[in-house]
C-alpha cells in the first residue's frame, strides 16, 4: 500500500513538472557475460549532464527533447564506449561494455580511468576485484579486506589480521554488506583471513565519510560489496589450487539470456597438509565457504536475486590420556551464513525499487568434553547474532538534475550473548542456561543527489533511526551532506558532513578476530554509540595519464564508544570455585563507555587502468580516547593511532603472458601497554608462598612498539591452454624478512654456566618470516 | 577453567612460532618505559598484636638484575609510621626479608585516626602513603554460615553471610583461617589462609551480605598437645585503598590464564611507589 502511494506521488511529479522532456533509461552489461555493471558513468556531452548505474547496472536520465545525442559510457576496468541515440521520445536501451582486456571494434574508443572530481561523493574508494587478484598476498590468499588495508585512512590490525580500522574507528564500526545482508564475523583462521571469496565478487566499494542516508548502523565506514549474478550466455568455470586452501567457481545460465547461477566455494586443507609431518598431533583446523546465486529476469520491468552465503570454521583438539582411560575433545566452531531474497522493479522509466528480505545469522560454540569410565563432562558455550530484515528502496531519477533515493529498513536482531550447557554424567549435573535480547532496528531514509550545474553538485539526505530494546528507545535524526564543486575541467573541492549512530556493539578484547567476539545490543546502560565526521578534500584528474589525486582532511567525533574495563575477561562465563554454580556475567559490567576524536590527513594517487596500475596512499592521522574507568580517566591514543602510514601498490604487465606486482607498507608502531615493572605480592593474606606476579602498568598505551613495514612481490605467470587459461603465480609475503611486531615479551636473561641471572630485556616478537608461495588458476 | 586451556592451545599454537630466535629480536628502544619504584603493602588494624610493612623487589620491564643486592641491603631501608602525636621506626626482620615490623603496644593504631607511612628504601628511593581506620566493627554475633552445593559431600563448603552496617559507605573482606588453637594458652597455628574475597555493599545497606565464593570449614575437633583444628571466620570492614587493591588481585588472579584479558592495572596509593597502605577492623569467631 506504502510503495503504491510512493509510486503515485512519483507518476505525478514527473508528469506535472518535466514535459516536453524524453526519458533515456536501461542496463548496462558486460559484454558476454551480460553481468550487470555498477556505478557506470553515463555521460550526455552536448547537454553537460551525468548520471551513473546503480547496484543493479540501472541507469536513468531525463533531458530536453533532441533530434540526436551522444552517450558515453565510462567505467574503470572498461573500455570507453559511446553511443549515439535519437532523443525524440523515452528510450530504453541495453548497453554492452567489453573488459579492456580484450580486443575490440566498432563504437570503442579508448580506456579511460573513471574521474573523482566529477563525483559529488568524497571519501569513497573503489577496489576493482580484478586489482584484488593482482595483488601480493600471504599464502597467496587473495583477500578483499587485506587489500582495502592499503588504502589512506585505513589500518590494520595485528599482523596479517583481516579487520579494518577505518579513521580512528574500530572493527565494530563497520558495516560489511554482501548483496544487502550485513557480514557480522568477516574472519576465517581466526581473523588471518577474510570469508570475502574474491572469485564470487563483482564490486567492493568503502566509503569512510560523508556517508550517504542510505546507509546507517555504523559509524566509521561501509563495505559494500555485490556478489557476481553468473554469466547468462555460457558456462564458465574458475579453479584454484593453493598452499593453504583450493577453490572452484562455476556460472552459467539457467536460461540463456535470461537466467543465470553462480556458485563459488572453498576449502582449507592445511590440517590435512600438516598433520602427517607432525605425527598425527595436528588438531583439525579449515574453513570452508560457499556463495551462491540465482536469478532471473521476468521480462522487462521485473528482475529476481537470490544469493547466499555460507562459511564456518572449526578448530578442534582431540587427545587420550596416555593409558587411554581419559578421552578430551576442545574446540570451537563459528560461521556466518546469510541468505538475501531481491526483488528489482521497473514502475516507470524513472522510478526503480528494490526489496530485499534478508537472513543472516553468525553464531559461535565452544566446547570441552571430557570423557572418563567414570562419565562425561561436557561445558559448552554458545553466543550469536541473527537477524531479518526486511528492506525496500526507491531510486526515483526525475531530471538529470536529481536523482532521489529513499527506503526504509526493518531488521529484527535476535542476540544470544551466552548460551551454556555443562552437563556431568558423573554427578548426574544437566545444567542448561541460555538469555538472549530482542531487539527492533528501523530507518526511513531521502537522499537526493543535486547537480544544481557544471560546477556545483551535492547529495544531501537524511535518515531517522530508531532502535528497541525491552522497554528502552532510542531514535535519531542523521543529516548527511556531502558536495562538490568544481574549479576546472578537472579540478574539484569537496566537503562531506555525517552523523552516524551505532546501536549495537561488538565486544572484543583481543583485536586478533577472534570468534569470541560478541554483538551485543545498546540497553538503557549502554548508550548508543554516535560521531559526527566532517571532511573536506580536493580531487584532481589528471585524464591524459590516467591518474587521480584525491587529498582529504577529516575530523570526526565519537561519543559513547565502548571498551573492556581493566582486567576485563571476554568469555562471559566465570564458573568460579564451584563447578555446579553456573552463573554469568553481565556483559554491561565488563564493559565502559567514553568518546573518542580522530582527525587526520589522507592522500591518494591511484590508477586503475593501463600497464602499470596501482595506487600511492599516505595518512596522517592522530587518534584520542577518553574513559573515565580507563586510565584514570585521562586521555590515551588507542592501539590503532598510527601517526604516519604509508602503502604503494603497483601492478605492471609485462607482457601478455606475465604480471609483476608489489606491495610495500610503511606505519608507525602501534601504542601498547606494556608493564614497566613487576613483583610478587602476597596481599593481606600475608601467606607469602601464596604472592601472586603483578605487573605494574604505567599510562595506556604509553610504549610505541617499532614501525611496521613490509615489501611484497608477486609473479604471475598467463598461459592459454586448449580449454582455458591457467596462471601459475609466485610470490613472497613479506620479502625482506622483517620482524615486525605481533606482541612484547619481558624476559630476564641467565647464564647456565655461571648460573647468574642476567638484565632484564624486553623482546619484539615476530609472527611471520619471509613466507614463499605458489598457487595455479585455471579459468575455462 | 578448562575451556581456557583451549584458547591457550590456540595461542601457543600461534605464538610458537614468534619464539624462534629468527622471529624475535631484543627492543633497544630509549623510550621504553620502565620503573625500579618501591613496591610496599602494609595493613593497619586496631586488632593487631604487630603491625608489618613490607617491601617487595621491584622488577623494572628492562635493567639489570639486582636480586643479590636488594636481599643484602633491603633491611636498611628507613620505614616509619606516624599519626598526629608520634612517629616511629619499624624494625626490619631478617628473614623474610623486606618485612618490618612494630609491636602494637610501641604504636597503637586507632579506629577512625589516619595514618602515614614513609619510606626511604636503601637506595635512597622514597615512598610515602595514608590511610584512615574505618570507625565501625562488623557485628560477628550477626553472622552466619551457608552450606553451598559440593561435589564432594564428605568435604562441605560454606558461604559466610553477615549484617551491613547501616548508615555508611562499607567496603568488606573475609577471610577463613584453617588452623590449631590452643584454648587454654591463646596460641594459635595457621596451617593454611583461604585467601579473602571483598565485597563492597552497594545495593545492600542494612541488608545481609553473602559471600560470592564458597570456603571449606572444618567444626572444632580436638588435636594433639592440647590443641584444637578451627576454621576461624575473619570479617574485615576495611577502607577503600584495601578493597580496590584486593579487587585488583582478584580480577587479575581471575584473567591471569586468559591470555586474551585486558591488562589488569593494580590500584595503588602508595606516591613515589607500588602496593597499597590500608586499614581495617577486624571481627572474628570460630566455625
Amino acid at each position: 500500500m506504502r510503495s503504491s502511494l510512493l509510486f503515485l506521488f512519483f507518476i505525478t511529479l514527473s508528469l506535472v513538472g518535466f514535459a516536453q522532456k524524453v526519458t533515456i533509461s536501461g542496463y548496462v552489461r558486460e559484454r558476454g557475460s551480460k553481468e550487470s555493471l555498477i556505478n557506470v558513468s553515463v555521460a550526455i556531452p552536448a547537454l553537460k549532464v551525468s548520471t551513473q548505474t546503480n547496484l543493479y547496472g540501472f541507469f536513468s536520465i531525463t533531458i530536453p527533447q533532441t533530434a540526436e545525442l551522444e552517450v558515453v559510457f565510462s567505467a574503470s576496468v572498461y573500455q570507453l564506449q559511446k553511443t549515439t541515440l535519437k532523443a525524440t521520445q523515452n528510450q530504453r536501451i541495453e548497453i554492452e561494455m567489453t573488459v579492456k582486456s580484450i580486443d575490440l571494434n566498432e563504437v570503442v574508443i579508448s580506456e579511460r580511468q573513471e574521474r573523482v572530481s566529477e563525483s559529488e561523493q568524497m571519501s569513497v574508494i573503489s577496489l576493482p576485484v580484478s586489482q584484488v587478484k593482482d595483488i601480493p598476498a600471504l599464502l597467496g590468499e587473495k583477500d578483499v579486506m587485506k587489500a582495502l588495508q592499503l588504502m589512506p585512512g585505513v589500518q590494520k590490525g595485528r599482523e596479517g589480521t583481516a579487520g579494518l580500522y577505518v579513521r580512528g574507528g574500530g572493527p565494530d564500526q563497520n558495516l560489511l554488506i554482501l548483496d544487502d545482508a550485513v557480514v557480522y564475523n568477516a574472519n576465517h583462521l581466526f581473523g588471518f583471513f577474510s570469508v570475502f571469496n574474491g572469485d564470487a565478487l563483482k564490486s567492493i566499494e568503502l566509503t569512510k565519510g560523508g556517508f550517504p542516508a542510505r546507509f546507517g548502523g555504523r559509524l566509521s565506514s561501509v563495505v559494500e560489496m555485490q556478489m557476481k549474478e553468473g554469466n547468462k550466455q555460457k558456462f564458465q568455470g574458475e579453479a584454484g589450487i593453493g598452499l593453504l586452501s583450493s577453490r572452484l567457481t562455476l556460472e552459467g545460465p539457467l536460461k540463456k539470456g535470461v537466467s543465470s547461477y553462480l556458485i563459488s566455494a572453498r576449502r582449507s586443507y592445511a590440517d590435512v597438509v600438516l598433520r602427517p609431518l607432525s605425527g598425527g598431533s595436528f588438531p583439525t583446523l579449515y574453513f570452508y565457504d560457499l556463495n551462491t546465486k540465482v536469478n532471473y529476469e521476468f521480462g522487462q520491468k521485473n528482475r529476481l536475486y537470490l544469493s547466499g552465503y555460507f562459511g564456518r570454521d572449526v578448530f578442534d583438539f582431540r587427545e587420550k590420556s596416555f593409558d587411554r582411560s581419559r578421552e578430551s575433545n576442545n574446540g570451537f566452531s563459528w560461521g556466518n551464513t546469510t541468505t538475501t531474497l531481491r526483488w528489482n522493479h521497473l514502475f516507470s522509466e524513472k522510478v526503480f525499487n528494490n526489496t530485499s528480505l534478508i537472513f543472516t545469522n553468525y553464531n559461535f560454540k565452544v566446547y570441552n568434553e571430557e570423557t572418563t569410565n567414570r562419565g562425561t563432562y561436557l561445558l559448552q558455550y554458545s553466543s550469536g547474532i541473527r537477524d531479518f530484515t526486511f528492506k525496500s528502496d526507491f531510486d526515483f531519477l526525475p531530471s538529470a538534475q536529481h536523482s532521489i533515493r529513499t527506503g526504509l529498513i526493518l531488521t529484527a536482531h535476535r542476540f544470544t550473548p551466552s548460551a551454556i550447557v555443562l552437563k556431568d554424567t558423573r554427578i548426574d549435573l544437566n545444567n542448561t542456561k541460555s538469555t538472549f535480547t530482542d531487539a527492533v532496528e528501523t530507518a526511513i531514509y531521502v537522499e537526493d543527489v543535486w547537480r544544481a550545474n557544471e560546477k556545483l553538485s551535492m547529495n544531501a539526505g537524511l535518515r531517522l533511526s530508531n532502535f528497541n530494546v525491552k522497554s528502552k528507545s532510542y531514535f535519531n535524526l542523521e543529516p548527511r551532506f556531502s558536495g562538490s564543486y568544481k574549479i576546472n575541467e578537472d579540478l574539484a573541492i569537496k566537503a562531506s558532513y555525517a552523523r552516524m549512530n551505532q546501536y549495537i556493539h561488538l565486544l572484543s578484547n583481543s583485536g586478533l578476530g577472534l570468534p569470541t567476539d560478541l554483538w551485543v545490543p545498546a540497553t538503557d546502560r549502554i548508550a548508543p554509540q554516535t560521531s559526527e565526521q566532517f571532511a573536506i578534500g580536493i580531487a584532481k584528474d589528471f585524464t591524459k595519464k590516467n591518474l587521480s589525486l584525491t587529498v582529504e582532511g577529516f575530523y570526526k567525533n565519537m561519543n559513547n564508544i565502548i571498551d573492556y574495563k581493566e582486567g576485563a575477561n571476554f568469555l562471559l562465563l566465570d564458573l568460579g570455585p564451584d563447578a555446579q554454580k553456573l552463573s554469568e556475567i553481565d556483559w554491561q559490567d565488563n564493559v565502559t563507555s567514553g568518546k573518542g576524536r580522530a582527525y587526520g590527513i589522507e592522500v591518494m594517487l591511484q590508477r586503475k587502468v593501463g600497464r602499470l596500475s596501482g595506487w600511492v596512499g599516505y595518512t596522517l592521522s592522530r587518534i584520542i580516547h577518553q574513559f573515565d574507568e580507563i586510565n584514570k580517566g585521562q586521555e590515551f591514543a588507542p592501539r590503532y593511532d598510527r601517526r604516519h602510514d604509508f602503502s604503494i601498490v603497483g601492478i605492471y604487465q609485462l607482457n601478455k603472458k606475465i604480471t609483476l606486482s608489489t606491495t610495500w607498507v610503511y606505519g608507525t608502531g602501534n601504542n601498547i601497554t606494556i608493564p614497566i615493572a613487576q613483583s610478587r605480592v602476597s596481599g593481606y593474606s600475608n601467606d607469602f608462598n601464596r604472592s601472586t606476579k603483578v605487573q605494574y602498568y604505567g599510562q595506556r598505551n604509553a610504549f610505541q612498539a617499532a614501525p611496521y613495514h613490509r615489501l611484497d612481490v608477486a609473479v604471475k605467470f598467463y598461459k592459454q591452454k586448449k580449454r582455458g587459461e591457467r596462471t601459475w603465480e609466485v610470490g613472497v609475503y613479506n620479502a625482506y624478512n622483517r620482524i615486525n611486531p605481533f606482541y612484547y615479551q619481558s624476559r630476564q636473561d641467565y647464564d647456565f654456566t655461571t648460573q647468574t641471572s642476567g638484565d632484564t630485556k624486553l623482546y619484539r616478537r615476530g609472527l611471520f618470516p619471509a613466507v614463499p608461495s605458489v598457487s595455479y588458476n585455471f579459468k575455462f | 577453567m578448562k575451556i581456557r586451556l583451549l584458547l591457550l592451545l590456540f595461542l601457543n599454537f600461534l605464538i610458537s612460532g614468534c619464539e624462534g630466535g629468527f622471529l624475535s629480536v631484543e627492543e633497544k628502544s630509549v623510550n621504553i618505559p620502565s620503573s625500579t619504584a618501591p613496591t610496599i603493602t602494609a595493613f593497619l588494624c586496631p586488632q593487631d598484636s604487630v603491625h608489618t610493612v613490607r617491601l617487595y623487589r621491584t622488577i623494572p620491564v628492562v635493567g639489570a638484575d639486582n636480586l643479590r643486592e636488594w636481599n643484602a641491603n633491603v633491611g636498611k631501608g628507613v620505614v616509619t609510621l606516624s599519626d598526629e602525636i608520634q612517629t616511629v621506626t619499624l624494625q626490619p626482620e631478617k628473614n623474610p626479608v623486606g618485612v618490618f615490623r612494630i609491636k602494637a603496644k610501641d604504636f597503637r593504631v586507632m579506629a577512625g585516626k589516619t595514618y602515614k607511612l614513609n619510606v626511604v628504601t636503601y637506595d635512597g628511593q622514597k615512598a610515602e602513603a595514608t590511610c584512615t581506620i574505618p570507625l565501625s566493627k562488623i557485628d560477628i554475633r550477626k553472622a552466619n554460615t551457608k552450606l553451598a552445593n559440593s561435589a564432594d559431600p564428605s568435604d562441605p563448603i560454606y558461604f559466610v553471610t553477615w549484617i551491613d552496617i547501616a548508615n555508611e559507605q562499607n567496603y568488606y573482606a573475609v577471610n577463613v583461617v584453617q588452623g590449631q588453637v590452643n584454648f587454654t594458652t591463646g596460641e594459635r597455628r595457621v596451617s593454611y589462609d583461604s585467601g579473602g574475597e571483598v565485597i563492597a555493599d552497594v545495593g545492600f545497606e542494612g541488608k545481609e551480605l553473602i559471600t560470592k565464593r564458597s570456603f571449606l570449614m572444618q567444626k572444632r575437633r580436638n588435636a594433639s598437645d592440647g590443641f584444637s583444628f578451627v576454621s576461624e571466620i575473619q570479617l574485615l570492614n576495611t577502607d577503600i585503598n584495601f578493597y580496590r587493591y584486593h579487587k585488583d588481585l582478584e580480577i587479575l588472579q581471575i584473567s591471569d590464564d586468559n591470555p586474551l584479558s585486558e591488562p589488569t592495572n593494580i590500584y595503588s596509593n602508595i606516591k613515589g611507589g607500588f602496593g597499597v597502605f590500608a586499614g581495617f577492623t577486624r571481627a572474628s569467631g570460630y566455625f
